[in-house]
């Protein structure tokens, strides 16, 4: 699930508490604040471990200060954090004085007016680069016109991120699919339809739930990080209530659906599993019922 | 825009250091960076130079051979073979200047992306084969515009960038980072900071 990230009322004073020893990071120099962000986390060799954390911290801090947005006090920027024309080691008094000679400014003008908004500037900087890495499949891919053609680049890295791509939009598709089967059903029961109309839409419903659970079970297994492996359910489950099923029922109409090209296909794929059949209908008229019931006690009590 | 063509200059210098110790410098950056029009670039000022990352053909070649998208556990396998072919790259070259299109270290860049954590061979060989200077590209297209519609694609890609990078920072480079522009400027840019002549100007810088 996404996270809320860091203010940057939070971040301040981890950054300047970090300038204190400046570059290269270590663990003691880092608050937990800098090692959680979403950007170190994402590039840490191994993210449950706080010196492969810092390590990453150290990485992403280096490669920011490297690519300063800000012309007239990149160098400063440097400087201030232990890189050229400073070095590693020295005190924040000597790195002070180079950062204030690299900006042409009075030291004590440097470290009143300037340093301050450098750590801001940096803060700002780490927090954009770990919204860059929000990752959430739990969030359908927003879309929007093409202004033009996109061609992928030929680079195995393009290749594997447009084929991500790919898999998230038919994940998300089939997710919409079973989502919009299953409010159909609670409608027509809502409507007191026909009862047949009501089973044949709660087929339907369990063709879309289960082809939303094989696209689940695929992309979990090719792109999903480690972290979301254990999440098919937790995806399916977006789609909205449906009947509760044991796992080797779920497996079994996720078996059917990822071998039928249409709704006949899944159906006759399925003939002769009366049990299933019953478990997955059945459980629309019971939670209909008990619904009813409990909102019926609800209106005596009021 | 002048298009790169051979440069006297530059061509002398080239051959000045082909009977001296190998220098090997890498040009990276995630998909969009711009890589293949510098490589193009180098390649045309007559300067030697990696043409294609074996990335591609061996990704084919998996692919092909699966028939279906690459799975967490079939990346290790194809990491190993690009590192392979990277390793043979590098201790093919014996003398003189080379470029190189991506290097070993992007290999923790592709593990990182998919979460999987570094082989044992990519460490060693991160160690064993180090490069003179890493050129990283940063990528073309910039979403600070908050109008901008990201695409999960495009977001991706930024990550990959990113993963590139901190790859070489866990492998002990200081990398070089060269901004956002024509390939021209940007191989006038790499020239400056190696001390060649400037292929796209013609004089000699530093």
């Amino acid at each position: 699930m996404p996270r809320k990230g860091p203010a940057l009322d939070e971040v301040v004073p981890a950054v300047r508490r970090l300038l204190r020893r400046g570059l290269p990071v270590i663990p003691s120099s880092a608050s937990t604040v800098l090692l959680d962000l979403r950007g170190v986390v994402a590039r840490a060799v191994d993210p449950a471990d706080v010196t492969s954390r810092a390590t990453a911290l150290d990485g992403t801090l280096r490669g920011l200060l490297a690519r300063f947005p800000d012309d007239r006090y990149a160098s400063a920027a440097r400087a201030l954090f232990g890189l050229p024309p400073a070095a590693p080691g020295q005190n924040l008094t000597v790195r002070r004085a180079a950062a204030a000679a690299e900006a042409g400014h009075e030291v004590h003008h440097f470290r009143k007016r300037v340093e301050p908004k450098l750590i801001e500037k940096v803060t700002w900087e780490l927090l954009a680069d770990a919204d860059r890495f929000t990752r959430s499949p739990l969030i359908a891919p927003r879309l929007a016109p093409a202004p033009a053609r996109q061609p992928v680049q030929p680079d195995p890295f393009a290749w594997e991120v447009t084929e991500h791509e790919e898999h998230l939009c038919r994940l998300w598709s089939a997710i919409y699919a079973a989502r919009a089967e299953l409010l159909t059903v609670e409608r027509l029961i809502s409507l007191h339809a026909d009862r047949t109309d009501i089973l044949r839409t709660a087929v339907t419903a369990a063709w879309r739930w289960a082809s939303a659970r094989a696209e689940a079970i695929s992309y979990t297994t090719g792109f999903a990080p480690p972290q979301l492996e254990a999440s098919v359910s937790e995806l399916v489950a977006v789609a909205g209530w449906a009947p509760p099923l044991t796992e080797a029922q779920a497996s079994r109409l996720t078996e059917a659906a990822a071998g039928a090209a249409d709704r006949e296909q899944f159906v006759a794929a399925l003939h002769g599993e009366t049990d299933l059949g019953n478990a997955w209908t059945g459980a629309f008229f019971t939670h209909s019922a008990s619904r009813a019931m409990t909102h019926e006690q609800n209106g005596q009590q009021s | 825009m002048t298009s790169p063509t051979t440069d006297p200059a530059l061509t002398a210098a080239i051959d000045a250091a082909a009977s001296a110790d190998p220098r090997r410098y890498v040009v990276t950056g995630g998909p969009s960076s711009g890589k293949d029009d510098l490589i193009a670039a180098i390649r045309t000022a007559g300067v030697p130079c990696m043409e294609d990352e074996p990335g591609r053909e061996i990704y084919r070649k998996h692919r092909e051979r699966l028939g279906r998208h690459l799975r967490r556990e079939d990346r290790h396998a194809y990491s190993l073979e690009v590192l392979e072919a990277f390793i043979a790259e590098y201790t093919g070259h014996k003398h003189g200047i080379r470029f190189y299109n991506r290097g070993i270290p992007d290999g923790y860049g592709w593990d990182a992306f998919f979460g999987l954590g570094p082989t044992p061979q990519l460490e060693h060989a991160s160690r064993v084969y180090r490069y003179d200077v890493i050129f990283v590209l940063d990528p073309l297209d910039t979403f600070e515009d908050p109008d901008d519609i990201v695409w999960a694609k495009d977001r991706e890609i930024r990550r990959v960038h990113e993963l590139i990078v901190q790859g070489y920072y866990d492998a002990g480079y200081e990398p070089v980072f060269v901004a956002p522009d024509s390939a021209q400027a940007r191989f006038d840019f790499i020239c400056a900071n190696l001390r060649l002549p400037k292929p796209g100007r013609g004089v000699r810088s530093g």
